[in-house]
């Protein structure tokens, strides 16, 4: 049972990362920029008024912590962006691939191995902190907090690592995505954390929406993320996975799964906050503008087949006639979720139910945005090209309506935004409402006829199917 | 029953075929030599019976099950053993086969013993605690054969087993293989060095621009394209008498000629009847030295089959 149980391939990376001398110097260079983190924050509690309001020990805890956090989350996707594309790079990807080890399990080895070499680096701080406690008045409880958030950042971006280490084909193609994507990801919090702040400084609309999220705290929030994490993890894994299959959309139906999951588990969070902060929230339709929101993105990937293309799963739902390629079966699955959806608004309070309008109008945005996908697959031909332009295109759509608007009436709707965002949904317009419910049916068919009138020009002369 | 069939298999990257139609058959015990120029889809069709690229058509089964389909179990049957392939750096020798042992579910208590066991066959018992990246690259082919027999396949899938070897580590591989041959292994080995299959393949695959020219036991395609079976006759003194006796009184020989006072005629009479010529010899007197059938020459079918075209 035990021998079942046994990773040769963590064992294996964890026996070549520990026999380096690399990681010797990485640990040594961790723990003088942790100790160099403290003696700064020490010498500006000394210099600064700093000390009227907190203690030093609180002041010292809070900034080897925030520096440990950091230094955590700029080392854990460099643990993993090599180790998938090192084995390609190296050669020694063949022979680990013909091995009867499951494609999960080899990713699993090398992401539990890069989490074994972050728990170390982890604990290798914990004697500072132990030094702090001597100073006294630090909650134990706000390190666990600390820690186990630590522990989550860089397991999901040690996931993400491993994942796009197995999509890209070289390490540095894989370093530029996961460490873009970390920017992003600092970027949009700080972003996020301004418009909170401003919105609650000056009342604005959306602080209600916003205000939901104040009611989190304690263990609910430690339940939610943890599993929130794991469920990350899980997909960002299996997109990994998928990518050592000679077709990585034999796969696919195992990331849609996850996918899935993750989704329930969110729409789960967001009818619990509802119920919760029924009294503070002005927002309606606060399920399906929570659902449209997840299923943008997914309605980008499984249109364009970009991490979750797939063939196998729904292609007996398809008449054979219809030559099943990747996209096409991404639409039962966002009608399945959107389905998840609707569902799940049944267990809100009925006076923050959303409407039919409001639903209609959610599933016509997504009709949409699959129609839009399916075109920019069919002429890009790229899974990654066709993605790529989606997303850019909307990004693109959005700033363009919205430099337009700013030379209008403030006060005015515009409502040529809803072909790139759902603001009638967020504002509750009930007028663009019913006028975007039976137009978005509408040019996503016009859309979609051009689309598969290319296609069929293009198949007719022989030329490849989108993947 | 073959153990190893294709069937029309094709694979097509783009506009460009890299194996066309190509239909293989092994039975069990068979040494299958398969020839082509660089480029002609010897490690493609390799890489699709090894589970690693799947084919644009056609089938591929290996002991009955299908490449496509069934890969897990493709996988147990075969040991791969690639062109070009890297090792792990800070690793043993003995760490790196315990490792794929480990991948291929080897219990941990046979462990031990089969890496001794693989590391004497490819004698490499005294390197067991060296770091693999201070083998020298005939030991690292070797090591990488070790591996491949770890989980005791029943088909050898071996590609290009000898190339970039010293004189000496190619004898030592070829050692190796005969072994491989007489513990009753079913193998498929790549090479476009012929001397190096000639005498340890009983069937050759002549493949060019992704198309088999020509496939099955050598002494069949030898004589499927020449007729006959070229003899080597040394005689005492009366070399002349014996091209007489030849020429004028034997049917099924023809083209006998002299070269440095061998004798060597075309036999293309029913196989294994040679005797009649050298009882017609002996009749008339002639001492015999030596009689031998001319091995086959790998080069002259490949030349022969091919038309040197490379992709």
């Amino acid at each position: 049972m035990i021998g079942r149980l046994e990773n040769p391939v963590f064992r294996q990376s964890s026996r070549q990362r520990m026999r380096g001398a690399r990681t010797y110097g990485c640990l040594m260079a961790y723990l003088l920029t942790l100790g160099g983190g403290v003696l700064i924050a020490y010498l500006q509690f000394i210099d600064t008024s700093w000390r009227a309001t907190t203690g030093l020990a609180q002041a010292l805890f809070e900034a080897l912590t925030l520096t440990q956090w950091f230094l955590v989350a700029i080392v854990a996707p460099a643990l993993t962006t090599s180790a998938i594309s090192m084995e390609r790079e190296q050669r020694t990807f063949d022979l680990l691939i013909m091995t009867p080890l499951s494609r999960f399990a080899i990713v699993w080895g090398k992401f539990v191995s890069a989490l074994a070499f972050l728990v170390v680096l982890i604990v290798c701080g914990i004697p500072m902190v132990a030094v702090l406690f001597l100073l006294g008045g630090i909650d134990l409880a706000a390190v666990v907090e600390r820690y186990a958030g630590m522990l989550i950042t860089g397991a999901v971006l040690a996931a993400l690592g491993v994942s796009m280490s197995a999509v890209c084909g070289t390490s540095t193609l894989a370093n530029l995505i996961t460490y873009g994507v970390l920017a992003g990801l600092y970027l949009f919090g700080m972003g996020l954390g301004m418009v909170f702040v401003l919105s609650r400084a000056f009342g604005g609309g959306i602080s209600g929406g916003l205000g939901f999220f104040t009611w989190w705290g304690g263990w609910r929030l430690w339940v939610f993320v943890v599993v929130l994490a794991m469920l990350m993890v899980m997909l960002l894994l299996q997109i990994g996975a998928n990518y050592l299959l000679p077709d990585p959309r034999a796969g696919a139906w195992k990331s849609r799964v996850w996918t899935a999951l993750l989704f329930v588990w969110c729409m789960l969070g967001v009818v619990w906050t509802a119920g919760m902060s029924a009294t503070t929230t002005t927002v309606r339709h606060v399920v399906a503008i929570a659902a449209v929101t997840l299923l943008q993105p997914i309605a980008i990937a499984v249109s364009t087949g970009v991490l979750m293309g797939g063939r196998k799963w729904y292609q007996w739902l398809l008449p054979r006639a219809l030559p099943v390629g990747t996209v096409q079966t991404g639409l039962p699955y966002l009608l399945l979720l959107l389905l998840v959806a609707f569902l799940s608004d049944l267990f809100v309070q009925v006076s923050y139910r959303s409407s039919w309008l409001a639903w209609a109008y959610t599933a016509g945005h997504l009709w949409w945005l699959w129609c839009l996908g399916y075109a920019c697959s069919v002429l890009i031909n790229n899974r990654w090209g066709a993605g790529a332009a989606l997303f850019g295109g909307l990004t693109l759509g959005g700033q363009f309506i919205g430099t337009i608007t700013m030379f209008q009436q403030a006060n005015q709707p515009h409502t040529t935004i809803n072909l790139v965002a759902p603001m009638a949904l967020y504002f509750s317009r009930t007028q663009e409402l019913e006028l975007w419910s039976s137009i978005y049916p509408i040019i996503g068919l016009t859309v979609l006829a051009g689309a598969a009138w290319l296609r069929h020009r293009r198949l007719s002369r022989g030329g490849q199917e989108a993947r | 029953m073959a153990i190893v069939e294709t069937h029309n298999l094709t694979k097509k990257y783009g506009q460009l075929v890299a194996v066309d139609n190509l239909n293989l058959r092994l039975e069990e015990g068979d040494i299958l030599g398969f020839i082509g120029p660089n480029g002609a889809g010897k490690t493609t069709t390799i890489r699709i019976l090894a589970t690693l690229l799947e084919p644009t058509g056609g089938t591929a089964t290996i002991a009955g099950h299908d490449v496509v389909r069934e890969p897990e179990a493709v996988r147990r049957i075969i040991g791969y053993m690639p062109d070009f392939f890297g090792l792990y750096d800070d690793i043993k020798v003995w760490e790196y086969l315990d490792f794929f042992a480990c991948a291929y579910r080897v219990p941990r208590s046979e462990r031990e013993k089969l890496i001794d066991d693989v590391l004497a066959l490819t004698d490499l018992s005294h390197k067991k605690d060296d770091y693999v990246e201070a083998l020298s690259r005939g030991m690292k082919q070797r090591l990488c054969l070790a591996k491949t027999l770890l989980h005791n396949p029943q088909v050898l899938l071996l590609d290009e087993p000898a190339s970039g070897l010293d004189p000496r580590a190619r004898v030592e591989i070829k050692e190796l293989l005969k072994e491989l041959q007489n513990m009753g292994k079913t193998v498929l080995i790549s090479s476009h060095i012929l001397p190096e299959l000639a005498d340890i393949c009983n069937k050759i695959a002549i493949i060019e621009r992704g198309e088999l020219l020509i496939s099955g036991e050598i002494g069949a395609i030898m004589r499927q394209l020449t007729g006959s079976h070229v003899l080597e006759i040394r005689v005492a003194e009366d070399t002349q008498t014996a091209v007489q006796v030849l020429e004028s009184q034997l049917e099924d020989v023809r083209e006998v000629q002299v070269e440095d006072g061998v004798i060597r005629a075309h036999y293309v009479g029913p196989p294994g009847e040679h005797y009649r010529v050298v009882w017609a010899l002996s009749e008339k007197r002639v001492k015999i030295l030596s009689f031998a059938e001319q091995t086959t020459d790998l080069e002259d079918i490949f030349m022969r089959v091919t038309q040197g075209a490379v992709q």
